[in-house]
């Protein structure tokens, strides 16, 4: 009996030890930092908008003219969608005639204020003055972006309201003006797509009859709606500069549905647009290609959208999502090359993996990589079955498949150029398959283009064309085309124009490159320059009184990005492909050199003229 | 009174000079006493006399009243009255329970005495041939036997009597006084628990579930009554 | 007074009927008062509605010793638990408020720097264009101004917001405010700031809350602002506002921590508490069941101890007065016992030679005839005497066993009815000697008691033959009645009555009204007595009433179940038909005081004039709470009550109006039922 006791009382205090020993493990465990375990995903929290906001108010009661001038163009800069604010400052009369939405006029340093007339300033009931600045550019009523220079002056006239005794605007530039910070705080680059209009069937890379999409680079305002902003802007058509090349799978008069708002995405990313009666009798294949250049205009905005269902009235036009819409047409930025091609110190073409981290390349199979021509440059069709080479000389071109055992050929085009450097540029392949080249030669210079690589060149007609040639890139879509020209004073800059054809049955085609507009005002000479995206190239070149420089600019003339990819020095050719994922390539000093997203330029291995296909 | 009727009473007292006087008072009645002053030799002296009745002191040398009376009830219907000196409710009741049909308290005078004898043995007159029925039993009064079922039912002359005072009137309810006054020949309402005591044993021989009366039936508040038959 | 006796109905329902009367008006009155009729009523209807839900709970409240112990100890570490909690978040927060405001200090300066620094060089810049300075001021201000948000907002991602607002109002120089991170910079500068930051050059800082112009919710910050100027040299108010989100997280994890170690606290405090308490009450409530049982009569209940602790020792203590009681109890018991054995002897051994003595008497009485005369009434002698002798004995020895508790009720239910019917055939006797007549009312009912036919009978023939003996010849009425949880009968005689104070003497052993008188009657002097005793024993009351001359009234009155105590009368213990009764309808009453002695007395009653005074109304039967005075308790009212009685009479000899107080006899006759104290005075049964 007292054993049992006993032994029951030791048992007990074991039992306790032992429980409190488990429990001071288990708040151990909750005590101390933990150092192991809970693996799981981090959600990235949305960084917090530090944009600065500029608050319209309303004019004072008895605001001096000045006063009102500065509230006038502050309100100008605010996010006021329709710019009622603003409006307060003009008398009825001004505010009737005003349109705000006409054109914005960018300034270097925003508007000053230039007193008028001194007999004006002392009228007790108008006040003169004029706005002064430096323009740097003009965005059109189709928001469209222009590079511009020179003086701006606009007259500001104010007149005190008799009845309330208040100063108020009477005589205002159409348009809005603002600072060159202010703008690009206030508005953002949106790529409207659509369709190249020479398109046709069977051709080069449209084998699959896909549309290719074109990129219309316009500029709405950030901070009020820009995506309804970019649908009716996509809807209203391309920019007058595009226009001739480009065709848009929306019906003409195609609008949103009236009494649409604001357009939504959904909780799943949907995005719903109601179009007006003119979309309603579009078929299955033209409604997806509606969607298509809808969901492609709208894929760099936020929030993202996924899907795009169109309706017209009642009736559901149809559905596209991001995925289906690689199938309904084609983009630049959506293709991605397989391999980057340079010539080797054997004069011979090889080619790295594109995107990898390879040092290693090998010789392209076929004539060109064999090292039975000597190169310069070469470039690959965007297929990458066929490359074309020029030779050490830059006087002959040579076209071969990249096939193992293809024989070189013959020479598709000779130059006649005096020296190395007047002869055959590097070719560039369109996504036709036609290919372009340059030959320099000052006594015949040319654009030429080759159709499918072969046959006869086409001279390529530069209407308004100042200067010489120097390089030719054509864009992905086929419609765009880049050239540097150097004027008569030796200045090179860099042109964007667009292609246009004229098939003529039976005929040759006549080719024309049109609308040729300077992308880089600022720039004094060119050196390199490729497409690096739908809308945008890399550039190197030197600024005047400045020094070489690499940079993107995009077709439009503007530089919406602030970041330059990192500098380098010595640059002879640089390579980017509209495939943004892939690194920048390079030929400088320390020959061929890449650069990784998010890194410093990298040495790849020696060798000149380094290309993506295109 | 009746001078004629003659009885043997045997007067068990070890008091000699009460006996002695009890003994002169019931000659002088006319009764034939017989004395025994020990209760051992009670039983024998009762079994030698073959008394009509039977005075019985409650205090007693050796064997004490209470178990004299139970072993000549054993033996016996013989009419068994106490004398005691306690009225007090256990010697009462314990002496009627065992077996005694009446009591008489101590100072008691003659006639009451004699009084109490002659009703005892009045019942020896002959009664009438009388058939009676009472619940599930039948009562041959002149017979003087309780039959249920043809199983005789033995009760000594006291419960028969009262069985028959209840029998013959089943429709009246009969106080207590009332049974004492029929059954015992009280002039005077005296101690009701006589009867109670009576009924109870009374019960114990003729009931099937004495817990649940159907023969003698308690009226409350009043008295007792005949079970329906 | 919650009498409800039906011996009350007369007056009783006097009152009744006025009550409602009375409340009525209240209400009238109350509802006048205060204008709204229904407001009471309605209210009084509402909190009792409230109150009957948690009836059970206040019920269970004041009797759980544990409840109320943990409930307490809950509260009130409840209470300590939020006290220290409000100190120690107030320092925490004051610990973190004061880091983050000497942080955003010094923040806030730096960048208050760097804007006039900027300012400056702008103004340097522009003078270097060597534009005229007049026309130069506002022309790069909008664009300056933004830049110079956007520049000193991107300093600190997130860690702060910065805001300007136009100097003086919103009007100031038609500048808008600016604000990054899409704070709604009115919303959220507190109109106190601007006030100050305008008013004077130096920085100045408020708490305010951040309101954002998107759907973010806002939040709780630290503003700073100053009055700096722009490259024109306009003022402006430029703020930094810092969001208090960190701290107000540090502040939300203490007070989870606080709310749940209070939590845990206070259920541990709680949980010590019923322990603790169960540990003490545990004990206490065995020991209150033993109590309980102990004094159910079983004696040998003890509580069971284990330990040493002080429960222990109280279990101990406990046992040991339960074990002394039962050691006395039972002494006790030895010795009645033994008492009555001693009687039962006696009388026995009394009894014996008694018997022989007195039928020898007997015989020689029935044979004095042939005596000579002297002889022959020498016989007659001894036999009365004897017969006297007799009575005397068997009286004394009944008292002795009341004395010694020896006396056992063996009660069943009676109609009264029968017993009186018997008592008044056996006195018929002597009433018809005595020329009386004897009337019974109230026998139309039956009239059932749980009661001892015996001692019932004994009482009723003690106080018929009582009534017939001194009532001169007069009638005799017995009355029966039966009301509410009693049965009573009440025996009037219209004899020579009472005398003040002789109400309560009456039920004295061996007491005579006149001890002068010729002892005629045969009575022991100890009939009254034992009918008393019979009376208690079956807890019911025997009261005398009498006045001089009026004759007098006895009233016995018996619960109706054995067990139930009494709590009125049916029949009123003064008659109707008193002297005292009959003038008070006329007379106007005199003081209250010298009227007492009639209560109980039998024989001569209290000066009839006193008691129209004091009852308006019928004597009600009171509803004496028997607590009133320990002599009216039953069970030892027999032995107390008559020797406080005998000085009461010594003291009463000279003035026989003025009973002790103490005794209540000195109250108005005419309630004697009313007042507790006289009627435990004159009622020896309660």
């Amino acid at each position: 009996m007292a054993a049992d006791r006993e032994g029951g009382r030791r048992r007990v205090p074991v039992r306790a030890v032992a429980y409190a020993v488990c429990g001071a493990v288990l708040l151990a465990g909750c005590a101390s930092m933990p150092d192991s375990g809970d693996l799981r995903g981090v959600e990235s929290t949305p960084r917090q908008d530090t944009q600065v906001r500029v608050f319209a108010m309303p004019p004072a009661e008895n605001a001096p003219p000045a006063e009102i001038v500065q509230g006038f163009l502050e309100a100008l800069t605010s996010d006021d969608p329709h710019f009622e604010t603003a409006r307060e400052y003009l008398t009825d009369k001004a505010r009737r005639s005003w349109r705000p939405e006409l054109s914005t006029t960018v300034l270097a340093d925003g508007p000053g204020t230039d007193p008028g007339r001194v007999g004006d300033r002392e009228d007790a009931d108008a006040y003169s003055l004029t706005l002064t600045g430096t323009k740097v550019a003009t965005v059109d009523a189709q928001q469209s972006y222009a590079p511009a220079e020179g003086e701006y002056r606009a007259p500001v006239h104010l007149t005190r309201d008799g009845k309330t005794g208040q100063w108020r605007i009477d005589t205002v530039p159409q348009g809005v003006v603002m600072g060159k910070s202010d703008f690009q705080r206030n508005y953002m680059s949106v790529n409207k797509y659509y369709f190249a209009a020479h398109h046709a069937p069977g051709a080069g890379d449209g084998a699959s009859g896909q549309p290719m999409a074109v990129a219309d680079p316009v500029y709405v305002r950030k901070r009020v709606d820009p995506l309804t902003q970019a649908v009716r802007s996509l809807l209203s058509g391309p920019t007058r500069l595009l226009g001739p090349a480009v065709r848009t799978s929306f019906p003409p008069g195609t609008a949103l549905a009236k009494g649409a708002s604001s357009l939504t995405p959904d909780d799943r990313n949907r995005l719903t647009v109601e179009l007006n009666g003119r979309a309603a009798r579009t078929g299955p294949d033209t409604c997806d290609e509606m969607a298509a250049q809808l969901l492609f205009t709208l894929r760099t905005l936020t929030p993202a959208v996924d899907e795009v269902d169109l309706r017209s009235g009642e009736t559901r036009l149809c559905s596209l999502t991001e995925d289906r819409a690689a199938a309904v047409a084609a983009r630049g930025s959506a293709q991605h090359p397989d391999y980057l091609y340079f010539v080797d110190g054997e004069e011979r073409v090889v080619r790295l993996p594109a995107g990898g981290s390879a040092t290693r390349a090998d010789p392209v199979p076929g004539a060109l990589g064999s090292g039975e021509a000597k190169l310069r440059s070469v470039a690959v069709s965007r297929d990458e079955h066929d490359a074309a080479g020029v030779g050490l000389d830059g006087a002959s071109l040579y076209v071969a498949p990249l096939v193992s055992g293809a024989a070189l050929g013959e020479r598709v085009l000779a130059s006649r150029g005096p020296t190395e450097a007047e002869r055959l540029s590097t070719p560039s392949w369109d996504a036709q398959g036609d290919l372009w080249v340059v030959d320099r030669d000052p006594a015949h210079p040319r654009l030429l283009m080759l159709e499918d690589g072969a046959g006869r060149p086409v001279t390529v007609r530069t209407p308004g064309l100042e200067g010489r040639v120097q390089d030719v890139r054509v864009a992905a879509d086929g419609v765009r085309i880049a050239l540097v020209v150097r004027a008569e004073d030796g200045q090179r800059s860099l042109l964007i124009g667009r292609i246009e054809r004229e098939a003529k049955s039976g005929e040759r085609p006549a080719v024309t490159v049109r609308g040729l507009r300077s992308a880089t005002p600022g720039l004094e000479e060119v050196t390199a320059m490729s497409w690096s995206g739908d809308s945008r190239l890399v550039v190197v070149g030197r600024e005047r009184g400045g020094v070489q420089q690499i940079g993107y600019v995009q077709v439009d003339g503007s530089t919406p990005e602030p970041q330059a990819p990192a500098a380098l020095t010595g640059v002879q050719e640089i390579a980017a492909s509209e495939d943004e994922r892939l690194p920048l390539v390079a030929h400088s000093e320390d020959g061929i050199v890449r650069l990784p997203s998010g890194t410093q330029w990298q040495k790849v291995t020696d060798g000149t003229a380094p290309v993506y296909p295109g | 009174m009746m001078s004629f009727m003659k009885g043997r009473v045997l007067v068990v007292d070890d008091d000699s000079a009460l006996a002695e006087m009890l003994g002169i008072v019931l000659r002088g009645e006319g009764f034939e006493p017989s004395f025994v002053a020990d209760g051992d030799k009670a039983l024998a002296a009762f079994r030698e006399a073959k008394p009509d009745l039977v005075l019985l002191d409650l205090m007693l040398p050796g064997r004490d009243g209470i178990e004299v009376c139970r072993l000549i009830r054993a033996e016996s219907g013989v009419p068994i009255v106490m004398l005691t000196a306690k009225s007090d409710t256990v010697d009462v009741v314990v002496g009627l329970e065992s077996g005694a049909d009446d009591y008489i308290v101590k100072p008691f005078k003659p006639k009451e005495l004699v009084a109490r004898i002659r009703a005892r043995l009045r019942r020896s007159e002959e009664p009438a041939p009388e058939q009676l029925a009472i619940g599930d039993l039948v009562i041959d009064v002149a017979g003087h036997s309780v039959k249920r079922d043809g199983q005789s039912i033995a009760l000594t002359p006291l419960e028969f009597d009262l069985l028959v005072a209840l029998a013959r009137k089943p429709w009246q309810v009969f106080t207590r006084e009332v049974l004492l006054e029929q059954v015992w020949g009280y002039r005077h309402a005296a101690d009701t628990r006589l009867v109670n005591v009576h009924v109870q044993r009374l019960r114990s021989k003729v009931e099937k579930d004495p817990e649940k009366p159907e023969i003698v039936v308690t009226v409350r508040g009043v008295g007792y009554k005949a079970g329906p038959s | 007074m919650s009498g409800d006796s039906a011996a009350s109905a007369p007056g009783r329902s006097g009152a009744r009927a006025g009550r409602p009367v009375g409340r009525k008006r209240r209400y009238l009155a109350g509802g006048l008062l205060h204008g709204g009729v229904q407001g009471s009523p309605v209210l009084r209807l509402f909190m009792r509605w409230v109150r009957r839900p948690l009836l059970p709970v206040i019920r269970l409240w004041r009797r759980n010793l544990q409840l109320k112990v943990v409930v307490t100890t809950l509260l009130m570490s409840l209470g300590v638990v939020l006290l220290l909690g409000f100190v120690v978040i107030g320092q925490v927060r004051n610990g973190l408020l004061d880091a983050k405001v000497k942080a955003s200090q010094s923040q806030a300066t730096g960048g208050f720097a760097a804007a006039k620094q900027r300012a400056d060089e702008a103004a340097t810049a522009a003078g270097d264009a060597g534009t005229p300075v007049d026309d130069r001021p506002s022309q790069n201000v909008i664009q300056w101004m933004s830049d110079l948000v956007y520049s000193l907002s991107s300093g600190g991602q997130g860690a702060f917001d910065v805001v300007t607002l136009p100097a003086g109002g919103d009007s100031g120089g038609g500048r808008g405010p600016r604000a990054s991170g899409d704070v709604a910079p009115s919303a959220s500068i507190p109109e106190s700031l601007r006030e100050r930051v305008d008013s004077s050059t130096a920085a100045a800082q408020s708490y305010t809350r951040i309101v954002y112009n998107s759907s973010e919710a806002s939040q709780p910050a630290l503003v700073i602002g100053k009055r700096v100027n722009d490259p024109n040299g306009d003022p402006y108010q430029l703020y930094y506002l810092f969001p208090l989100t960190q701290e107000e997280k540090s502040l939300s994890l203490v007070k989870g921590t606080l709310a749940t170690a209070g939590l845990f606290v206070v259920v541990l405090f709680g949980a010590i508490a019923w322990l603790v308490v169960r540990q003490v009450v545990t004990p206490v409530r065995m020991a209150a069941g033993v109590a309980e049982r102990l004094s159910a009569g079983r004696l040998q209940e003890r509580m069971k101890v284990t330990g040493e602790d002080d429960i222990a020792r109280l279990g101990e203590a406990f046992n040991k007065m339960a074990q002394n009681l039962q050691l006395k109890i039972s002494q006790l018991e030895d010795l009645s016992r033994m008492q009555r054995r001693f009687v039962s002897d006696v009388s026995h051994e009394l009894r014996t030679p008694l018997t022989t003595v007195r039928m020898a008497a007997d015989v020689i009485h029935e044979a004095r005839e042939d005596f000579d005369p002297v002889t022959a009434r020498s016989a007659e002698l001894l036999a009365d005497q004897l017969d006297r002798f007799e009575s005397l004995l068997a009286d004394l020895l009944e008292i002795s066993r009341f004395d010694a508790g020896a006396a056992a009720l063996e009660a069943e239910p009676i109609d009264l009815r029968e017993v009186v019917r018997r008592v008044v055939t056996g006195a018929e006797p002597l009433a018809e000697r005595k020329g009386t007549r004897i009337r019974v009312t109230g026998d139309q009912q039956p009239v059932v008691a749980e009661a001892d036919a015996r001692r019932v009978e004994r009482i009723l023939r003690n106080l018929v033959v009582n009534a017939v003996e001194h009532g001169e010849g007069k009638d005799v009425v017995v009355k029966l009645a039966a009301a509410g949880g009693a049965v009573a009968v009440a025996v009037r005689d219209y004899g020579v009555g009472l005398k003040p104070g002789e109400a309560a003497r009456v039920f004295s052993r061996f007491w005579r009204a006149d001890p002068a008188r010729a002892r005629t009657t045969g009575g022991t002097g100890l009939g009254l007595s034992i009918a008393l005793e019979d009376a208690r024993l079956h807890g019911g009351w025997l009261q005398a009433w009498g006045e001089p001359g009026g004759g007098s009234q006895f009233r016995l009155t018996l619960p109706r179940t054995a067990d139930e105590p009494l709590r009125g009368s049916p029949i009123p213990l003064e008659p109707a038909d008193s002297r005292g009764r009959r003038t008070a309808e006329g007379t106007a009453p005199p003081s209250g005081g010298a009227r007492a002695a009639t209560v109980p007395a039998q024989q001569s009653a209290g000066p009839g004039q006193a008691r129209p005074a004091r009852d308006p109304i019928p004597p009600r039967p009171a509803a004496a709470p028997p607590a009133a005075d320990p002599t009216a308790l039953p069970g030892n009212g027999a032995r107390v009550v008559p020797r406080p009685v005998s000085p009461a009479r010594r003291q009463d000899g000279p003035s026989a109006a003025e009973p002790p107080a103490a005794h209540g006899d000195g109250h108005p006759a005419g309630g004697p039922e009313e007042d507790p104290n006289s009627q435990g005075e004159a009622c020896r049964g309660r």
